[in-house]
């Protein structure tokens, strides 16, 4: 699963959640019976994987294939009006429509800009523009980035390359565990580093 | 790009495997069907103890397959093979010419059913 990309593991297409499922009843087979070779089961596995990682190739070179594998979005809603002919083509109840609205937040119909059904099966949902939350940006706020949080301390071990990655050297960590009287790297559950320089540290169950 | 060639080499590969498999298969199993077909001869000239040799030499022949034929057969294919084997055999210490008839078609069916399996058809298909 890994080796056909990390996609398989996510959000699976149709067609990958079929393929998934077969290899895993073509994996239990000869398991499961002894009197089968295990080769009938390895085969057909290899071949399907094959298949698939072909598939996914060629769908992204070229759209025509990958609509037709795949499928194409549907528009379900547009500017707060649904679109019946496309629900129905979907085998899309309003109950259900209804459910994913309620889901995501969003109370009424005319606060939707657009409602997609992706190919993967989820709603994605654009609200108009009046519904959309304010941003910093709108209202010309300078807001501090917060930035990605890097993880230093692991269940008490100390991730040497994060720390490296980040610019800071053993002796900043040391000075940081001093600052908050902790001893030993060990007792922390969880350091953070933020690219703000921003810490967050969280000190294990038997830390005293 | 690199994934998806090495994956299509992979396919090509199965299927040269196959296609390779078969013509083996069916060179191993051809040379039983002889090997079986000259002991029934033998028999039925009347001269058991050489039928007795051939088949023999066939059982040993099929034994000694035990490596491949574990790997790509139906252990209850290679168990059905083996007592028909037997079975012939059992005829053939007997001298039983009206057993024997069966047994050998038995084997003898059997043996083309391990042939015909491998092949690509709609049969083996389905």
């Amino acid at each position: 699963m890994r080796i056909m990309g990390k996609r398989q593991l996510g959000e699976m297409e149709l067609s990958e959640f079929i393929v998934a499922a077969l290899i895993a009843d073509l994996a239990a087979t000869p398991l499961q019976d002894i009197g089968i070779p295990l080769l009938n089961g390895l085969i057909p596995i290899v071949t399907l994987f094959c298949l698939e990682v072909i598939i996914a190739g060629f769908s992204l070179k070229n759209i025509r294939f990958r609509s037709l594998a795949f499928g194409k979005p549907e528009i379900l809603i547009r500017n707060g009006k649904i679109n019946i002919e496309s629900m129905h083509k979907n085998r899309f109840t309003p109950d259900e429509l209804m459910q994913e609205l309620r889901s995501q937040g969003i109370e009424s119909f005319d606060a939707v800009s657009y409602a997609i059904l992706e190919t993967n099966g989820k709603l994605s949902i654009i609200l108009r523009s009046e519904e959309q939350p304010v941003t910093p940006k709108q209202l010309n706020l300078n807001v501090c980035q917060s930035g990605y949080p890097h993880i230093i301390i692991n269940e008490g071990r100390v991730l040497d390359k994060n720390l490296h990655l980040l610019g800071r050297s053993g002796n900043w960590l040391s000075n940081e565990l001093k600052r908050r009287s902790i001893k030993d790297p060990k007792d922390v559950y969880l350091l953070t580093l933020s690219d703000q320089g921003e810490v967050f540290c969280q000190l294990g169950k038997d830390a005293k | 790009m690199k994934k998806e060639l090495i994956a299509a080499l992979l396919l090509i590969l199965l299927f040269s495997g196959t296609l390779v498999n078969i013509g083996v298969n069916d060179k191993m199993m051809q040379r039983l069907n002889a090997e079986v077909k000259d002991a029934y001869d033998s028999a039925a000239s009347g001269d058991w103890g050489k039928a007795q040799q051939r088949l023999d030499t066939a059982i040993s022949h099929w034994l000694s397959m035990d490596g491949y034929t574990h790997i790509f057969i139906r252990h209850s294919e290679i168990d059905a093979t083996t007592e028909a084997f037997y079975s012939m055999m059992s005829d053939l210490c007997a001298e039983d010419s009206g057993s024997l008839e069966g047994s050998y078609g038995m084997l003898h069916a059997q043996l083309l059913s391990l042939i015909g399996m491998e092949h690509v058809s709609i049969g083996s298909i389905f």
